[in-house]
């Protein structure tokens, strides 16, 4: 069976956050039928949007591969009569008939489409690009470090200065490792990778990513090394300095757990932002509302940590500038 | 003094706990000897928190911090990688510190979670 979703403007904000979360949950809840996505009603999209739509496309794909149905693919018009005409065909379908110019431009400028294109759309970006990406679930460190330095981080509209480009890598870096390290290496859907989308604002010159994995989802590892407390608690647990679930490797006398409060405290040395969406507990940090975290009316099967960066170095000091009790030892 | 080039052993990038390992394996022995070595990091270019934590980080359990100041000399790192570096230091300390305590619990919790 069918089933038609309208896309709402979704923007990089609180609101668009539920929207986009509400409508993964409605996928999420019974993912075996064919989607078709409408962009009807949608006046723009952000990348937190465009983030999990992309990974929603490869969850419905995953799902209906096991019925051997699958394939999500772009539907553009003259395509129209034949996708429609193929029976038995379950997956995702972004009907560009529907979007607006802008969604469209926006769309194809970020190399959404061309991961679900059966057919061909003009003006896809090459090599350095801001957009969306799938990296495979075998991590490969070299590589996700090459395409966040060579590619992603040079983008042609995006100027960095030689001090903020490695600070910012690294700061992304722990991302992915998180996502790969307590989320991809410990999945049930073993074939599902991390899912990137970056985005330049040009009119506040912040960079903005937002990283997605399907794998348990912070709460759940949280809880299952700590024992039962209240999600928001648990929470609050992962967000300390030090803790650790330890699911990024067997060896435990590793110390870790400093990925999540590096990346805080770039974001708020930057003047920027991080929200986390894990399980149904949501985070947000930034100068104007501090430390929040609470529970979300969605459920993410997984984690999306976004973050937006101010790219002017008036923005940047290195933590432990900011962070006067920090001893150097070296 | 003996010098490590962790080019040498990672590449460009200083990344994973993989990664970590190799340097920890160049170093540990000869560490626990009383040698001293510098270890040199030219030409390479990114850092995260995994590749510290399984290499300088892990030498910390066997090794009190003041030693390892007085064995270790780190040169070439730049800003980033050396801040990310004290970073994990501390923490590695505070952990070595609790981690007894802590590593029990989790293990603990993890059997319970095995025999239900």
């Amino acid at each position: 069976m069918k089933k038609i979703i309208h896309i709402p403007t979704i923007k990089d904000d609180g609101p668009g956050y539920e929207k986009i979360l509400g409508i993964a949950r409605e996928v999420f809840d019974d993912p075996y039928h064919h989607f078709d996505f409408d962009f009807s009603r949608c006046a723009m999209i952000d990348h937190n949007a465009v983030v999990v739509l992309g990974a929603l496309a490869r969850y419905v794909d995953y799902h209906n591969t096991q019925m051997k149905l699958s394939k999500s693919m772009l539907l553009f018009s003259r395509s129209l009569a034949n996708v429609r005409s193929a029976p038995n065909v379950a997956g995702v379908m972004f009907l560009v008939e529907t979007m607006n110019s802008a969604v469209r431009e926006r769309l194809i400028g970020n190399n959404f489409l061309s991961h679900f294109s059966s057919g061909s759309l003009e003006g896809y970006p090459t090599g350095g690009y801001l957009g969306y990406r799938e990296h495979n679930y075998l991590q490969d460190a070299d590589k996700i470090a090459d395409h966040l330095q060579n590619e992603w981080l040079s983008a042609s509209k995006l100027r960095l200065s030689d001090k903020l480009k490695p600070a910012i890598t690294s700061r992304i870096l722990e991302v992915f490792s998180n996502a790969y390290g307590h989320g991809v290496s410990i999945q049930d859907i073993k074939t599902m990778g991390v899912y990137s989308c970056g985005q330049f604002n040009n009119k506040d010159k912040t960079l903005n990513i937002s990283v997605l994995d399907f794998g348990p989802g912070i709460i759940t590892n949280v809880k299952r090394v700590r024992g039962d407390m209240s999600n928001i608690d648990a929470m609050h647990w992962a967000l300390v300095k030090g803790n650790s679930t330890r699911t990024d490797s067997q060896l435990s006398n590793i110390p870790r757990g400093l990925g999540l409060d590096l990346l805080h405290n770039f974001v708020h040395v930057n003047g920027g932002e991080l929200r986390i969406h894990s399980n149904d507990v949501k985070v947000i940090s930034n100068k104007t509302s501090g430390l929040i975290v609470e529970e979300c009316s969605g459920d993410l099967r997984g984690t999306m940590v976004s973050i937006k960066i101010n790219c002017d170095d008036r923005y940047y000091r290195f933590t432990s500038e900011a962070e006067p009790t920090q001893q150097q030892y070296f | 003094m003996e010098k490590i080039k962790v080019f040498e052993l990672t590449g460009r990038n200083a990344i994973s706990m993989q990664n970590g390992e190799k340097l920890y394996n160049a170093l540990h022995s000869k560490l626990m000897d009383g040698q001293k070595i510098e270890i040199n990091f030219e030409k390479v270019n990114l850092f995260a928190s995994p590749f510290f934590n399984a290499s300088i980080g892990l030498l910390l359990k066997d090794i009190e911090v003041g030693n390892l100041q007085k064995q270790l000399s780190v040169t070439d790192l730049s800003d980033v990688g050396r801040d990310l570096l004290n970073h994990v230091i501390s923490n590695a300390i505070t952990f070595y510190k609790n981690s007894e305590n802590v590593s029990k619990a989790i293990d603990q919790t993890e059997a319970n979670n095995n025999d239900e």
